[in-house]
């Protein structure tokens, strides 16, 4: 059962006995302890004793710097078992290596490395002894081998040759020897070019390379680097580095490394860490660390990548594109028809509590916005009537502005990855996004609801109706489009270039009302409460002085001012948008639990965790670290080249010097943090 | 001990897609030394050939448009005559035609002096298949790479597919196979390593870790010396 590691021991080079890891030697130890009744096989196997002892005098000195170090599956799972189970029912197997595990720390010159065993063993050596002393002795460690299958470079280079079409859920030919086991695998040495190691239901320890290809159900730890194929599909994979042509995919899990040289694909379904640097190569997850500088590789996230700095390298740009998602089609994954579209609910039902998010912020701001101008007014009166209606039309025309650009964005988001969709399958394009994001473009008629009764104020000059009379417009293209299936690139470019009509607008009112804001402010002068009352919010400022009002006696100024027409169409709005912000929290509510049903599904009819990315967090993807000049960060990698590419999807960066910069997507665009934060 | 000096020089020797160049010239920079990319030369050589069109079987021209090349190395860009040939000389063009060059003797020499020349005005990593044996052999300290024929072919299709070249990992093998059977085999300074040369298998190991390596070997030799 443990013929390969035995063999392994017998014929290893000095520097690699030396460099096993305590399990085998524990294993390698008990085994031969275990037939110590049998003068012929103790003759036979007589070289062992001193394998032992060399690795002990030996083993101290070796010291591999990896993140593929939990190698001893074996000796964790029965130390777990040996911790929880109260009294520990482990069988005499199991009991003889942790004997021999223990006999071996108390020589070995460095105990210090072993500090769990070590602790464990303090405890409950003498129970463990008793325990192992009171059952029958069993021959080979008979009930180990189910739970670990060590082999060698040898066993997998003599596994049956197969032509394989499909590797691990990916559309990977190849044709070589193909050692397939159901459950944990550990291979003392590499694993070599042309070879499949597949462990079904397990984990795969690799002692040293990986040139060949490898898949596992659970996780894969490499002590050396990785230069092939590693896929695992729920668990982790940690290694030294991944090299040039290395691929690797963690499914749903995280990727660990220290290093990475320009690799083919590092894929992370959760979490990618690199420990060091990045130099080149193609990147995905919805999150990346870099604790070192990157020297150029393209890096697509859809929640967020630090880095300490950014560099480009000789010949490679460094690119990083900010995404909505992070799907199994960027490792080219087979998903499931049921798995695609509880995914695609998903991420449709994310995208909405994500608009909703967006409407909450915008609704609370405009309430701070309308309780301010109230406040203005009561404590400036009528010398600043004028001026504060002006900014309030200007206001609402700008929350309407805010709200076009936001909606148009949706659609046209939603347009693109329709028409990727059906690029890449023609039956494959889904329109319930679609039709999710003309369902904003809709609602902006309850806008107009309010922008009607603002625009009832004073809209002398028509602007206000301009601006409704225009969305009417867009919502008539759209309506046609849907009505006869028509939704094409011209429609996208047609939305596009409204999106940045209406963004050029947006600058400008920004402009005008900051004048009119400072003209205000200068009139108000010292006798601005606001300022009297930093700490407090304008809605609570507000709602102090209109108690403060009613509590004066008639004909008093703020009295009066508070029962102005203009003061009462302020608080109108301020309930107004109180009431949405209710109904879109409530609808907020009613999207956890359509996600909560699916994330259900997710697990129990296609067996994959429910991925975690943005929507799930206050902050769109975004960037942060270092800059040098000419870090490309983008919406799309396809932009990048393209001249037709909607304004401000590319950003490329000046050099920051030491400091930490951030840039954020907002929608379809990519802003330095602080102005994307206050675009939405 | 050969009794004569040794120069300031590290030459690192290996067969192609070892990694020399880039491992060479990392270790230039972490050593502060300048970096001497013969293959460069070879390639720049046989890229001007190409440039003008002369026969392969025409040696005469070919030592005379060697001699006549002006070659420039400077922030790690190449210029031959004027021109900024960086690019171009990695090539699948250049580096199927080197052979035709790099056996000549005359041109061996030409190309050797000026390595020469320029190896010995500062401390220099020199890379390339004979510096170890025929340069340089008064190096301070010398390395012999080595990887995998499986490895290097993975790494060359790794480097043509980078400059957007359509690969074949099986043609990139066979052209490397064949490579090293005409390195092996030419009269003129034959690669092999030199008989001090230290010999570090690449294969499944980072840039860095070969850097390491080597960066280790030279303080060991400084601090023995």
């Amino acid at each position: 059962m443990f013929d390969s590691l035995i063999k392994f021991v017998r014929e290893a080079p000095p520097e690699e006995l030396a460099a096993i890891e305590i399990e085998e030697m524990a294993l390698v130890s008990a085994w031969y302890d275990s037939h110590r009744d049998n003068a012929e096989f103790v003759a036979e196997y007589a070289d062992l004793p001193e394998k032992i002892e060399y690795w002990l005098a030996h083993s101290s000195q070796v010291d591999v710097q990896t993140e593929g170090r939990r190698l001893q599956p074996l000796l964790r799972e029965v130390l777990d078992r040996a911790v929880s189970e109260r009294p520990p029912k482990l069988h005499r197997s199991e009991l003889d290596l942790l004997v021999h595990a223990h006999n071996l720390i108390k020589r070995h010159p460095d105990p210090g490395r072993f500090e769990r065993l070590a602790i464990f063993f303090e405890r409950e050596h003498s129970a463990i002894e008793a325990a192992r002393d009171g059952m029958e002795p069993v021959a080979g460690l008979a009930g180990l081998a189910d739970f670990l299958r060590i082999i060698t470079p040898e066993d997998i280079l003599q596994a049956q040759k197969r032509s394989v079409s499909n590797f691990a859920g990916l559309k990977m030919p190849g044709r070589g020897p193909v050692f397939h086991h159901k459950g944990n695998v550990k291979v003392m040495g590499y694993v070599p070019d042309d070879c499949m190691l597949v462990a079904e239901d397990g984990s795969c320890l690799v002692h040293g390379f990986v040139f060949g290809r490898v898949a596992a159900t659970n996780d894969c730890e490499v002590r050396d680097n990785i230069a092939g194929v590693v896929v695992v599909s729920l668990g982790d994979i940690r290694a030294r580095n991944a090299l040039t042509t290395a691929f690797v995919v963690s499914k749903w899990g995280q990727v660990v490394l220290r290093r990475t040289e320009r690799v083919k694909l590092l894929f992370a379904g959760r979490l990618l860490h690199i420990k060091e640097d990045a130099d080149g190569g193609r990147y995905a997850s919805p999150e990346i660390v870099v604790d070192g500088h990157v020297h150029g590789g393209e890096f697509s996230v859809s929640r967020s990548m630090k880095a300490e700095r950014f560099e480009t390298a000789p010949g490679s740009e460094t690119v990083i594109v900010l995404r909505r998602s992070i799907t199994p089609e960027d490792y080219g994954g087979l998903v499931d028809p049921i798995a695609t579209r509880l995914l695609g609910s998903i991420r449709r039902v994310r995208h909405q509590k994500e608009a909703l998010r967006e409407r909450i912020r915008l609704a609370e701001n405009e309430r701070r916005q309308f309780a301010t101008n109230a406040i203005q007014f009561m404590t400036g009166g009528d010398a600043l009537l004028q001026g504060l209606q002006a900014i309030v039309k200007q206001e609402q025309q700008l929350s309407l502005c805010i709200r076009v650009i936001s909606a148009l964005d949706s659609v046209t988001l939603a347009i693109e990855e329709q028409i990727s969709a059906s690029i890449a399958d023609m039956n494959a394009a889904d329109d319930e996004e679609v039709r999710d994001a003309a369902a904003l473009v809709r609602e902006l008629t309850r806008e107009l609801e309010d922008a009607a009764d603002l625009s009832a104020m004073d809209d002398a000059d028509g602007v206000l109706a301009g601006d409704i009379e225009e969305v009417a417009a867009i919502l008539g293209d759209l309506n046609r489009a849907e009505a006869s299936r028509n939704i094409s690139t011209d429609l996208l470019l047609n939305l596009r270039n409204r999106s940045d009509e209406w963004q050029q607008k947006r600058g400008k009112l920004i402009e005008s009302l900051e004048r009119k804001m400072v003209a205000i402010e200068k009139l108000l002068g010292t006798s601005d409460v606001r300022t009297k009352n930093a700490k407090l919010s304008e809605l609570k400022v507000l709602a102090r002085i209109l108690q403060a009002a009613g509590k004066r006696p008639p004909g008093d100024v703020l009295a009066a001012r508070t029962q102005s027409s203009f003061v009462k169409l302020m608080l109108r709005q301020i309930e107004s948008r109180r009431d949405r912000i209710k109904q879109y929290q409530e609808k907020i509510e009613a999207a956890d639990a359509e996600l909560a049903k699916l994330g259900e599904r997710l697990e129990n009819e296609a067996k994959i965790p429910v991925p975690k990315e943005f929507g799930e967090t206050e902050e769109p993807p975004h960037v942060t670290g270092a800059f040098s000049p000419g870090i490309v960060i983008c919406t799309d990698r396809y932009f990048v080249e393209d001249t037709r590419a909607p304004e401000a999807t590319t950003l490329i960066t000046g050099d920051s010097g030491t400091e930490i910069r951030c840039y954020m997507r907002s929608q379809n665009r990519i802003l330095p943090r602080d102005e994307a934060l206050q675009s939405s | 001990m050969t009794g004569r000096e040794s120069i300031p020089v590290i030459a690192i020797d290996g067969p192609a897609g070892a990694g020399k160049s880039t491992v060479a010239r990392r270790v230039a920079e972490r050593l502060n030394y300048a970096f001497l990319d013969t293959g460069a030369m070879y390639r720049a050589a046989t890229w001007r050939a190409l440039n003008h069109r002369i026969p392969w079987h025409d040696r005469d021209a070919l030592i005379a448009s060697t001699r006549a090349m002006a070659l420039e190395f400077k922030d790690g860009r190449v210029r031959v005559d004027g021109q900024d040939v960086t690019d171009e000389i990695r090539t699948a063009e250049v580096t199927r035609n080197i052979r035709h060059l790099d056996g000549i003797p005359e041109v061996r020499a030409q190309l050797g002096s000026l390595q020469r020349r320029i190896g010995t005005a500062r401390p220099t990593v020199a890379e390339g298949r004979d510096m170890g044996t025929v340069i340089f052999p008064d190096a301070v300290c010398k390395v012999y790479l080595d990887a995998g024929l499986e490895e290097r072919a993975r790494r060359r299709a790794a480097q043509l597919s980078e400059q957007n070249s359509q690969v074949d990992v099986k043609e990139v093998l066979t052209e490397i196979e064949a490579r090293d059977a005409n390195d092996q085999t030419r009269d003129a300074a034959p690669l092999r390593a030199a008989p001090d040369a230290h010999r570090i298998d690449t294969t499944g190991l980072s840039v860095e870790e070969v850097v390491e390596r080597i960066v280790q070997l030279v303080e060991g030799t400084q601090r023995a010396g």
